[in-house]
């Protein structure tokens, strides 16, 4: 459904891509500062010439960038400054032809929460408030393929998931095709299905997150970032927190509602693990999970352990002495203790 | 004195002496000329220079000059289109009574370069401020038509353009700048001129004057002395001015 | 005396107004190309328009009059168009003025032009805005700062303008003696009193007009250039 063929000269590289990508919801575009990424996205949307972009099936290398049915969200997309935070959002709505979706500016307003925002004058906006808005324009313009340059990079990580899980919900709600460029493996991990990783103009990896994520941990030494899949059980009042469930197991977890959204999706670091062997000797509530050490590897001087957790997937890393002390090996229980989530 | 062996005090003296011993060993004087005259003495001193006076010339309008030598400017002469400046200056204490002298008297002319009519404006010298104006306007109230249609400019030079650059037809115009035009360029539309008889206006009596704070009063005597010579009186007879001891009917 | 001064003043405030309105007109299109342009004729243009900055006022006002002189093709053309003459007119001083002001206004409009260009404009590219749209509802409002910018310094520009409309207006009361020639007359006929006067009456006019319009010009939009 895109197939993207470009060949451009710039500085230090050539940007080469020959792409064709099946059926997406959430695109993923990672890769370092300065690998191409940006130019690739403003080469599908028109504003740099491109040999040959494909749409659905449809060239439109020959189209004008408006005629395009794409818009692109710039990184350093600025809000206009001669109109409130209101008229901003209603500049696309009412000056971008063409709607392919139904995107109201009330619903959209509704759903990224910026009731409070909408009489605001631009300047005063912080940082984080501006990309919201900024996301909600590009919303009301009203196309189905939307890319999107960094574009919440301002948000803290608990805001961040949350306007994340939004778009995923607009995907889906909506049917429209989001193309996300990001540096930050995290973000992208969280909410896209389909990822590519660019590097020097190139393509050197594409497919499923959970795939092409594990190939960039191997490859480019990165500490691992593990995603959960929850179901929520119910809230503790008393405690103010959420008790998950992992999904396909029974194990649970006590979470701040902070970091539970409706996405039933939770990112957990390296760093917030630590493994032990035995059991210990802790209350239930304190986030502790059975698993089974499946892999490890022995890179850049760490371990990095893959562990299955009633059939998903954790990644670890532990240092050398800790692995030498603990005589760890593969096929192990071992208890893994999550912190920082409660 | 124990100061004269100081080494920067010395070097200071040795270069001022250097500049003082320079190569001609000329006395510097600093005239400041009204614009209309600025010409006419430069091709004075051409052919007669001075010896031992370097003369620097500063043009501008008389009223410029008047206050910028009120507000202590450093010149040693000042020679003014009109008699008004110089005898304000002397009657204020800047200027030496006894160094009076009428230089010229400015001669009026009736110009009008092209035969057919280009307007019905007449262009002449601002009178408010211009002795060359004010007797024009003196002489065109008695002999034009009325009304008249005057173009100002703000000195006679630059009335004398208006008509050169045929935006006006006709103007009065100084004698003096339509022979110093002929003499540049051979071109005849200098000659179409009437000289206005001299009692039918107001005299243009161009005096100038030494100024009380110069330094270098023998030098500015000698050039006053070279102003009034008969040689120098002639040849501005001859550039299109008038003297004064030639003016009989007044 | 009052009386000429007050209609010098008066001339001389229609003559900034006028002058600084004309200047929008032509400008606003020509900046917009030029911000638009970056071919080898560049330096060269931006020079040329530059050039009433470094240039006397007088030399200016002397090459008008050549130009305006019925000898010459221009006074001609003016002449068989209007049949009136440019030199010592208000129309004339108003085409001098429009020569000696024009950097004053192209380069407050030029500058607004690139930097909607840079920020805005390709924002609005990438969101799916029609080129009209975009011009019509993106780059003309954006621009209101630079018209007031161009507008208040083309205005104040020509309040003081001097050498030029010297050379050129030949000092005709009620069309070409504009505050300024009216001041040199008095200080050049020695009447100091009436030269203050009218200089502090004009102080206070010009520094009013440029509270005024900067004051407008920051309540459109406040936008940091």
């Amino acid at each position: 459904m895109i197939k993207l063929s470009l060949f451009k000269a710039l500085n230090n590289f050539d940007l080469d891509i020959n792409l064709e990508l099946e059926s997406f919801n959430v695109l993923g575009v990672y890769g370092p500062s300065g690998s191409g990424k940006s130019t690739l996205l403003r080469c599908i949307s028109g504003l740099e010439p491109a040999k040959s972009v494909h749409i659905n099936n449809q060239p439109v290398h020959e189209l004008p960038s408006d005629k395009r049915g794409i818009t692109l969200q710039l990184q350093s997309c600025p809000l206009f400054p001669h109109l409130d935070v209101a008229g901003n959002l209603a500049f696309t709505q009412k000056h971008c032809g063409n709607k392919q979706t139904s995107l109201t500016l009330q619903y959209v307003v509704k759903t990224l929460e910026l009731q409070d925002l909408l009489n605001r004058d631009v300047q005063s906006l912080s940082g984080g408030e501006r990309q919201r808005v900024v996301f909600a324009r590009t919303l009301l313009a009203g196309q189905k393929f939307i890319m999107l340059d960094e574009p919440f990079s301002a948000l803290d990580w608990s805001l961040r998931f949350k306007t994340l899980t939004k778009l995923n919900e607009l995907a889906v709600k909506f049917n429209i095709k989001f193309i996300i460029v990001s540096h930050s493996l995290k973000e992208l991990l969280f909410c896209c299905d389909t990822l590519i990783q660019l590097d020097k103009g190139k393509v050197i990896n594409q497919g499923a997150s959970a795939h092409v994520a594990k190939a960039i941990y191997a490859n480019d030494r990165q500490t691992p970032l593990s995603l959960i899949n929850y179901d929520v059980v119910k809230f503790d009042e008393d405690y103010g927190l959420y008790q998950l469930q992992l999904q396909q197991s029974e194990q649970p977890l006590f979470v701040l509602p902070a970091l539970v959204d409706s996405s039933n999706k939770l990112i957990i670091e390296s760093e917030q693990m630590s493994l032990s062997a035995l059991k210990p000797e802790q209350t239930t509530h304190s986030n502790v999970l059975k698993s089974v050490l499946t892999q490890a590897e022995l890179i850049n001087n760490k371990w990095q352990l893959t562990l299955n957790v009633d059939g998903q997937t954790l990644y670890c890393l532990a240092s050398r002495r800790v692995w030498d002390k603990n005589d760890f090996k593969v096929g192990d229980v071992l208890y893994t203790t999550i912190s920082n989530l409660e | 004195m124990s100061k004269l062996y100081n080494t920067w005090l010395g070097y200071f003296l040795c270069v001022i002496c250097m500049f003082s011993c320079s190569v001609n060993a000329k006395e510097t004087l600093q005239v400041a000329v009204a614009s209309n005259f600025k010409t006419v003495l430069q091709t004075l001193l051409k052919k007669s220079p001075l010896p031992n006076i370097d003369v620097k010339i500063s043009a501008a309008s008389s009223g410029v000059l008047y206050s910028q030598i009120v507000h202590g400017a450093p010149f040693d002469v000042f020679l003014s289109a009109d008699d008004f400046r110089p005898k304000s200056l002397i009657k204020e204490g800047y200027a030496e009574q006894s160094s009076l002298i009428t230089y010229a008297l400015g001669e009026l002319a009736l110009w009008q370069p092209k035969a057919e009519k280009v307007n019905d404006k007449v262009a002449i010298a601002n009178p408010r401020f211009s002795p060359y104006g004010r007797a024009s306007e003196h002489y065109a109230s008695n002999h034009f038509k009325k009304p008249i249609n005057y173009v100002y400019g703000n000195n006679i030079t630059h009335a004398f353009q208006f008509v050169q650059s045929g935006n006006v037809g006709v103007g009065l115009v100084a004698v003096s700048s339509l022979k110093a035009a002929y003499s540049n360029t051979q071109d005849q539309k200098y000659l179409e001129y009437t000289v206005l008889p001299t009692n039918q206006y107001p005299d243009i009596i161009q005096q100038g004057v030494i100024i009380s704070s110069t330094k270098k009063h023998a030098s500015a005597k000698q050039l006053m002395q070279f102003l009034m010579a008969e040689a120098t009186q002639q040849q501005l007879i001859e550039l299109g001015y008038r003297i004064k001891d030639n003016n009989a009917s007044k | 005396m009052l009386q000429s001064d007050l209609t010098a003043l008066w001339l001389t405030i229609k003559l900034a107004f006028i002058t600084a309105v004309l200047l929008l007109v032509f400008c606003i299109p020509l900046a917009y190309k030029l911000a638009g342009y970056n071919g080898k004729f560049k330096p060269f243009l931006e020079a040329l328009i530059a050039m009433p900055l470094v240039l006397p006022p007088t030399l200016l006002g002397f090459y008008l009059l050549v130009l305006f002189s019925p000898d010459h093709a221009f006074g001609q053309f003016w002449f068989w168009l209007t049949g009136t003459q440019l030199a010592f007119s208000f129309q004339g001083v108003v085409i001098g003025s429009l020569f000696y002001s024009l950097p004053f206004v192209m380069q407050p409009l030029v500058a607004g032009f690139k930097h909607i260009n840079q920020t805005y404009n390709e924002a609005a590219i990438a969101l799916g805005l029609s080129p009209f749209k975009r011009f019509v509802h993106l780059i003309i409002p954006l621009l209101k700062p630079s018209i007031g910018s161009a507008f208040a310094l083309g205005f104040a520009h020509t309040l003081g303008e001097f050498g030029l409309v010297l050379m050129i207006g030949g000092n005709i009361q009620g069309q070409t003696q504009v505050v300024s020639i009216a001041l040199y007359d008095h200080v050049e006929s020695l009447n100091y009193t009436a030269a203050h006067q009218l200089s502090l009456i004009l102080l206070a006019i010009s520094f009013a007009c440029l509270v005024l319009l900067f004051k407008f010009n920051k309540s459109i939009v406040g936008v940091k250039q």
